[in-house]
């Protein structure tokens, strides 16, 4: 690309690339600084999250829509954030049952969260209710605006974590839209469909790939381009394999020229390196207490 | 021109039978009883007609009177005027091995594998160009006499000391290298001269001009004493080779100690002369491609059958060719990997960073290859303070000119580099802790961005220096990409088609990228069109 007036524009594009440089330079400053004063103020989410979940046990048993005779499975409905009516709840409950052929389901909604992501809490949450045991969990999270499917046991061996990205993926708009019962029937519908074997749209998976494929062919070809063009230099030896080569050292003498003497004692290796107090604990959040499992998730 | 004595018609060198041969009575003679020169005095030069190509300047000889009527050196299709006139007559020549129909086949065995090269390169009717062409070497003898000393030590503990037992092995050197031969012609690029390397010196026969019968010849401009160094650093290779494997492991005590000194200490214990220097013709097959202002060449070693050549690609064919790509790298995908959206635009992001890096490095090759600093000989006509002087001793490496680049940008790359790392080692135990992989903050966002806006601005002003005026790089579209999808990542929308948006602008705007580093990868595998204005005429080897 070639431009007149060439002393103009390369001008123009200085000062476009200084005011540029400096904006950026003043907004990270700003933002490290947010970043710092963040971090002072994140709340102690282990002690909170007894104080949370305790709360529910008390209306363990009023939660509890459905339990499976012949599997024991159960259908959970938690609407704290009060998103759903009598009767969605109750058509939403129908359409949990099936689930509960393969494990446990839930449906939560929260007004407040006070862990650190949406994630941390299903998890929190579901060992609370489901312990180890095959569940699925569909959360609502209008705190965070953020919807998450969490499965474990044998559950989680379909509805994986990419999968549970799809389901989010597919259905975050009706969240977005304020169809909260859409949102979760759907969400449930979909695990239904991958529990019993069929397959679901995956349009965010597919458009990914395809964006992802042509730029690594495009530099995955320039490689193989660089690499087959490359013209190889031969090294010294090869250059010399040519020539006329006479080699001789005659006369050798090993001679000895003088001793040097050097001050080190050796090192006292008592105890080794001391280990110092008790192992630190990883703090509150995350992965505490249960173990497996895993999710997805999308905002809305 | 020769003439047959049995019945006076043409002869030329036969390759296959090494003789001179006549096409009419298929009589075959020895080279040197055909050569036309018996007075001893003239036997100095040697009679040629010179013809000069009247675009690009370039000199060829040939012992033919019949009109060149296409150049060699930048690929045009003109009568190149010729002229009789006599040229220092060189010591040695190495006859052509290879026959114009073996070097064909080498060549298209070659350009098989270039599964997006153009498809001129490979038309039967222009592998039919190649053209045999005697290149001038320089032949250098290079000696190494005298004594020489090694250190070697063991060490042992006694107590609280600690013992070092020095030795020395001496003896004298006696070594000698003849043969080791650099190209003598400025016209002849340094990296495609070593990338056909070696000549078989050793099969070296005495010069006399009836082998250049059915060639062409070029001329030797380029200083004699240009390639000492380069000599001399091969010779000390080798010798410090045959004394690391030979000399040190025969020696009864020397094997059972350590040897202190390293490789280039050694070598400077070596004293290596140039004792002589030869002038030889050595045979090579030219091909050249021109297009437009840039001209390939293919060059098959006449005596080996090594090949190099400088393959360009067809912008065309690559598309095609990662567009059937994708297919199978898209099916990998599905099966292995499901990337969400924000993770897919950082990705893009991060290769838009990577195709910056990678142009700005082909630019900087570009401008080395094109001011002649990647070529000695080129460099060294060119240049009247070369120093080729140098102590062996003291110098392994030439030192060239380097790519001046603003200090300004340099001290900011610097400090912010410092400044993002410090932010980075901060952001990793969130982003541990929060197992959200590809979700960087904004200060990753900005760093990116301005990471970007310093290559871009180091390539314009490369590109400046290249061209002689403002150009616009071709990495400002993956900057634009970074930037949206910096913009997109910070602002978190929630809805997935800003993303989705933003990947396929992003991913529009690398391509453009992409296929700019293509067409300055096509500048890299081609030569600007040679200008023979630094050519002084005469013979630049009289004493």
């Amino acid at each position: 690309m070639q431009i007149k007036n060439s002393s103009l524009y390369s001008r123009f594009f200085k000062v476009v690339y200084t005011c540029i440089f400096c904006l950026t330079m003043l907004f990270s400053v700003f933002l490290f600084s947010l970043n710092a004063s963040a971090a002072d103020n994140t709340p102690n989410t282990e002690a909170t999250t007894s104080a949370d979940t305790k709360s529910n046990d008390s209306s363990v048993s009023g939660n509890i829509y459905y339990t499976n005779p012949e599997t024991g499975y159960v259908v959970r409905i938690e609407d704290d954030a009060a998103l759903l009516t009598d009767y969605e709840r109750t058509q939403l409950a129908d359409l949990m049952k099936d689930i509960t052929q393969y494990g446990n389901v839930a449906f939560k909604s929260i007004l407040t969260n006070s862990y650190s992501t949406t994630d941390d809490y299903a998890y929190a949450y579901y060992a609370q209710i489901f312990q180890k045991n095959s569940g699925t969990v569909f959360l609502i999270d209008m705190a965070k605006r953020k919807i998450w499917i969490h499965s474990n046991g044998e559950i989680y061996k379909t509805i994986t974590e990419s999968y549970a990205d799809t389901i989010t993926d597919n259905i975050y708009t009706y969240a977005s839209k304020k169809e909260y019962y859409n949102c979760a029937s759907k969400a449930f519908e979909q695990e239904l469909a991958l529990l019993k074997g069929s397959k679901i749209r995956q349009p965010m998976k597919y458009t990914s790939n395809i964006l992802l494929a042509l730029i690594i062919a495009l530099f995955a070809n320039y490689g193989i381009v660089r690499l087959l063009t490359k013209q190889k230099k031969p090294k010294s030896k090869q250059l010399i394999s040519g020539a006329f080569v006479h080699q001789a050292f005659n006369g050798t003498q090993f001679q000895f020229i003088n001793q040097t003497r050097v001050y080190s004692p050796p090192s006292s290796s008592s105890g080794g390196s001391s280990s110092g107090g008790g192992s630190s604990s990883s703090g509150g959040g995350g992965s505490s207490g249960g173990g497996g499992g895993g999710g997805g998730g999308h905002s809305f | 021109m020769y003439q047959c004595p049995n019945c006076g018609g043409n002869i030329k060198f036969d390759i296959a039978s090494q003789k001179m041969a006549c096409a009419n009575c298929n009589s075959y003679f020895d080279p040197y009883d055909i050569s036309k020169e018996t007075d001893a005095e003239e036997n100095t030069y040697f009679d040629v007609t010179e013809f000069t190509c009247p675009q690009c300047g370039g000199r060829i000889l040939s012992t033919e009177n019949t009109a060149a009527n296409f150049c060699s050196y930048c690929g045009a299709s003109t009568i190149l005027s010729g002229r009789l006139t006599k040229e220092k007559r060189p010591g040695y020549i190495i006859p052509f091995k290879m026959t114009k129909q073996d070097c064909k086949e080498a060549y298209k065995k070659r350009v098989k594998n270039a599964i997006f090269a153009p498809k001129e390169l490979k038309d039967p009717e222009f592998i039919d160009g190649f053209r045999g062409i005697y290149m001038p070497y320089w032949v250098y003898h290079v000696t190494q006499k005298g004594m020489s000393g090694f250190r070697f030590s063991r060490s042992h503990r006694k107590g609280d000391y600690i013992y070092t037992d020095n030795y020395e092995l001496s003896g004298y050197n006696n070594s000698s290298y003849k043969g080791l031969s650099f190209d003598a012609s400025s016209s002849f690029d340094d990296t495609l001269s070593q990338a056909i390397a070696p000549f078989d010196a050793k099969n070296m026969n005495t010069f006399t001009p009836s082998f250049l019968s059915g060639f062409y010849a070029d001329t030797a401009d380029v200083p004699k004493n240009t390639y000492e160094y380069d000599a001399k650093s091969i010779a000390e290779d080798a010798s410090v080779d045959y004394i690391k494997n030979s000399v040190i492991p025969d020696s009864k005590e020397a094997h059972r100690y350590n040897l202190d000194d390293s490789d280039s200490q050694i070598a400077s214990h070596l004293d290596s002369h140039i004792e002589e220097t030869d002038c030889a013709m050595f045979p090579v097959w030219f091909l050249s491609y021109r297009k437009k202002d840039r001209v390939a060449y293919a060059t098959i070693n006449g005596q080996t059958g090594k090949i190099a050549a400088d393959l360009p690609v067809s912008i065309g064919k690559f598309i095609t060719g990662s567009l059937l790509l994708t297919i199978p790298i898209f099916l990998f995908l599905n099966i292995f990997f499901t990337f969400r959206p924000t993770t897919t635009l950082t990705l893009v992001a991060f290769i838009a960073l990577i195709s910056m890096i990678l142009y700005g490095i082909e630019l900087k090759e570009i401008k080395k290859r094109d001011e002649g600093l990647d070529d000695i000989g080129k460099y060294a006509i060119c240049n009247d303070n070369f120093d080729n002087k140098q102590p062996v001793k003291n110098k392994r490496k030439r030192s060239f000119k380097k790519v001046n680049n603003s200090k300004f940008f340099s001290i900011f790359t610097a400090f912010f580099i410092v400044f993002i790392t410090f932010n980075v080692m901060s952001m990793t135990a969130a982003l541990m802790s929060s197992l959200l992989l590809f979700n960087f903050g904004p200060i990753f966002w900005i760093a990116m961005i301005i990471i970007g806006i310093v290559l871009v601005r180091t390539h314009e002003k490369t590109l400046k220096t290249l061209k002689n005026k403002f150009v616009i790089p071709g990495s400002l579209p993956s900057l634009a990409a970074i930037i949206i999808a910096a913009v997109i990542s910070i602002l978190k929308p929630v809805s997935d088609l800003f993303y989705y948006g933003g990947c396929i602008g992003a991913m529009i705007a690398v391509v453009f990228s992409l296929i700019s580093l293509i067409n300055y990868y096509n500048m890299l595998a081609t030569r600007k069109l040679p200008e023979f204005d630094n050519y002084n005429g005469g013979d630049d080897d009289a004493d």
